[in-house]
């Protein structure tokens, strides 16, 4: 009981401080269709964004010009090619600081999309990496521009590996068109 | 027993001087607050920054005025909502020794002047820097508006948008007041902080000036400096930024958990 409460404690100011990070607003997790990638084929991704609940991002394509988009970028890669990404439409909502309707994110959003792993890629584990841009705000007030690092892993087998699909349920959620 | 009797004479230690402090505060020295609650409401921290018209802007000039002390960008929504009721404060209470300083926390000025014409703006404006935001507390969320007397101390913050009339009633509130000494009674009626000295918590100029944002490093020889700034770049800092710790700090230094960590690297050091 004492080991807790002092643990408590000293956590204390950390917790405090911690509701300052905005980076937090917003949690990036990565899936591949399949568990591999053959060289020279092409496997589709899925970026999924975790949205913290009282929070909306902007729609890759906003409704009013000076709103700052969700957009993904990729790293250059000599080997690893990153097909279009896919975002969905955003919801259409209404805020105290705005007359008209804002098309935002909120939630858990979905971006598909497709790498494309060159012939010559070794096998072996390989990682792309990118960032999700995003900017955030809560019914009064806005957070700045916000990067956040997001890295697809993935495993490249020779081409007579047999493939095993992952994920199935949250691929057909997305349009990969 | 012995134990029950040291455990019993802790508590009642405890109590006493618990007792003894308040007693001191509100009864044996009841505090004037007019007169001696300097630090109740803070000084609002001078700073100069780069205009946007090129001229430089700095809160000293507006000493005896009752300034609005606004952080803003233009891609924030609830900034615009209110920059065109701050039009309006200006227009009715710019006679009368109200101003509005606006700090943009844009990237650039480019899209600041646009938005300068667009709105009509007709206070001044600077570009913010993190230093500026720093020695205000930081500025995690906007638009975030200090109220600051015609004595140079902030008497209110607000965080997020705010009906007008509530800012108008406190403008008007400080107005009245001729600023020779603290003003005593003010509260803010928005339900966001009064900025006494418990819920703001402003930043001193050797850190908002520190090659380490955030973190004060005045005590430290040159050689000590270099170490810590190593010891920081060895580790990662958690926040999942996948920076280093000290890049963190620099590169964003509204990171919270980077600002933990430093300081107690710095403590351990």
């Amino acid at each position: 009981m004492r080991k807790i409460l002092v643990l408590l404690i000293f956590s204390l100011p950390i917790i405090a401080g911690a509701q300052f990070a905005r980076k937090d607003l917003v949690r990036v997790r990565t899936m591949t269709a399949t568990n591999a990638v053959h060289p020279g084929s092409e496997v589709k991704v899925v970026i999924a964004a975790e949205i913290t609940k009282g929070f909306h991002i902007n729609d890759h394509q906003p409704t009013l010009d000076y709103l700052i988009s969700t957009k993904l970028t990729w790293d250059l890669h000599p080997a690893i090619f990153p097909g279009k990404m896919f975002y969905p439409a955003g919801e259409m909502k209404t805020f105290q600081f705005s007359k008209s309707k804002l098309s935002v994110y909120e939630g858990t959003l979905l971006i598909g999309g497709s790498i494309k792993v060159s012939l010559g890629l070794m096998p072996g584990d390989h990682r792309l990496q990118g960032n999700l841009l995003y900017q955030a705000c809560n019914e009064t007030a806005c957070f700045p521009p916000t990067r956040v690092p997001v890295g697809v892993k993935f495993r490249v087998v020779p081409s007579d590996v047999h493939l095993k699909r992952l994920h199935t349920n949250i691929f057909s959620q997305v349009e990969f068109k | 027993m012995q134990k029950r009797k040291l455990f019993v004479g802790l508590v009642l230690s405890v109590a006493l001087v618990i007792g003894l402090y308040f007693l001191n505060r509100h009864w044996v020295t009841p505090v004037d607050r007019n007169v001696s609650s300097g630090s109740e409401y803070p000084m609002a921290p001078l700073f100069t920054l780069p205009g946007l018209m090129g001229e430089d802007l700095s809160l000293a000039d507006y000493k005896g005025r009752v300034v609005l002390l606004n952080f803003w960008a233009t891609w924030c929504g609830p900034c615009r909502e209110e920059i065109p009721d701050f039009v309006k404060l200006v227009e009715n209470y710019g006679n009368r020794g109200f101003i509005i300083l606006g700090i943009s926390m844009d990237d650039g000025p480019e899209p600041v002047h646009d938005f300068y014409k667009e709105f009509k703006m007709n206070y001044p404006v600077a570009m913010g820097s993190a230093q500026v935001s720093q020695l205000y507390g930081g500025v995690f969320g906007i638009p975030t508006s200090f109220l600051i007397g015609r004595d140079g101390r902030i008497y209110s913050r607000h965080v997020g948008l705010v009906p007008l009339s509530v800012i108008e009633g406190e403008i008007n509130e400080l107005l009245a007041h001729d600023g020779q000494e603290v003003l005593g009674e003010f509260r803010s009626v928005s339900g966001n902080e009064g900025a006494n000295s418990e819920s703001l918590d402003l930043g001193h100029v050797d850190v908002a000036h520190s090659e380490v944002p955030g973190v004060d490093l005045a005590g430290l020889s040159g050689e000590q400096k270099e170490i810590f700034r190593s010891e920081l770049a060895k580790e990662d800092c958690t926040c999942k930024c996948g920076l280093n710790l000290l890049k963190c700090r620099v590169d964003d230094t509204s990171c919270s958990v980077s600002l933990v960590l430093a300081k107690q690297k710095l403590d351990n050091l």
